[in-house]
């Protein structure tokens, strides 16, 4: 009985690496769809055939465990661990992923790095949020701000900041266009 | 309009006729009469203290002119140079009040709030500043944190935060607005 629990909480998988060695993306053997598609909430009703870095760790977080070609497993520890070494902000996008999911919010990686797209419910047409996730005491250019803030009125998101402090607390901020140029006359 | 005549005391310009200093922030609600916190329009009867940046945009408009202790004009160029002595992102400053006076705001110094601005639609006395506004540079890397105090600080009093960051290269200034928000 426990063989068999163990078994369906292990999901096979192959792992991509970009140019860095760094894991990029991580397919999921096609028997493991159903299981990885309702646990990893998204837009699209397609099946979920590769996950992003941060969706593999939710899965690890959640107890499954991945196995690359049955020869490694990649457990939420280590996962976490190899991951942060290529991308610093791994926990704190982490930690924004998992607060929204547990609040029933449907949450996709977003097009740039750190940045995630959410809508409020899974019957909703299409991504209402474009996220970028920040970290107390890593210092970033003002330019990034209005960056996000073009890209998401181009695609018709709110934009919002998940700023993520030293204790793991989460502020949500939005920030919008102010135009200075609309009083004048 | 006849320019009013300030003088150059240290960082900031005085008028010191009673009767310039009233005709002067009734334009604009520019600067502070002496020893009247919260001035009820303009019937007092003192000297106005203006800070560097509001002497600035005065004299550029011809609303001002400033001279030194000695009775020798000061010209705006040297007014700017003593700005750029007393603070040190003055440039930055004067653009983005400069932006916002002449879009029709009511600037004022928002150092009680914490911030750069406290900028009015109308003006004090009329309304609240509904808006406070934090200077930075568009290149300039800023710990999210601050951002986090900013806006928790605005939110305390009641106000928008309006980051306003300066591009010193293209000369571009971007306004963003942050809110604390719920998702």
């Amino acid at each position: 009985m426990s063989n068999e629990r163990n078994s369906q909480r292990r999901i096979e998988v192959k792992i991509q690496h970009d140019t860095n060695n760094c894991i990029e993306r991580i397919a999921v053997a096609d028997n493991l769809l159903p299981i990885v598609s309702k646990e990893i909430a998204r837009l699209s009703d397609t099946p979920t055939k590769t996950l992003h870095p941060l969706e593999a760790l939710y899965l690890t977080y959640k107890g499954y465990v991945l196995h690359v070609e049955s020869c490694e497993e990649y457990t939420f520890e280590k996962l976490a661990r190899v991951l942060s070494r290529c991308n610093p902000l791994t926990w704190a996008e982490f930690e924004v992923y998992l607060d929204l999911r547990r609040r029933g919010r449907i949450v996709s990686p977003g097009p740039r790095p750190h940045t995630l797209l959410v809508k409020m419910r899974r019957k909703d047409p299409k991504y209402d949020y474009y996220l970028l996730v920040l970290e107390e005491g890593r210092k970033i250019p003002l330019s990034m701000l209005s960056e996000l803030v073009e890209e998401a009125r181009k695609n018709n998101w709110t934009p919002l900041l998940a700023i993520v402090d030293r204790y793991g607390d989460i502020v949500y901020y939005a920030p919008t266009p102010f135009r200075t140029v609309t009083r004048k006359g | 309009m006849t320019r009013a005549r300030g003088y150059l005391l240290g960082y900031r310009v005085v008028v010191l006729d009673h009767e310039e200093a009233r005709r002067l922030y009734s334009t604009g609600f520019y600067g502070k009469p002496l020893g009247i916190s919260k001035p009820k329009g303009a019937n007092f009867d003192a000297p106005l203290e203006l800070d560097l940046v509001e002497a600035l945009y005065l004299v550029e408009k011809g609303l001002l002119e400033v001279y030194d202790t000695e009775g020798k004009l000061v010209t705006a160029e040297e007014l700017a140079k003593v700005g750029r002595e007393a603070v040190e992102n003055f440039d930055m400053l004067y653009k983005v009040y400069r932006e916002l006076r002449d879009s029709g705001y009511v600037v004022r110094s928002g150092l009680k709030f914490g911030s750069d601005f406290a900028v009015y639609e109308k003006g004090p006395g009329i309304d609240h500043a509904p808006y406070l506004v934090e200077v930075v540079g568009y290149r300039e890397r800023i710990d999210p944190a601050e951002l986090v105090r900013a806006g928790r600080l605005s939110h305390s009093v009641r106000k928008k935060l309006i980051i306003a960051a300066v591009d010193e290269k293209t000369g571009k200034t971007t306004y963003i607005m942050l809110k604390w928000t719920k998702l």
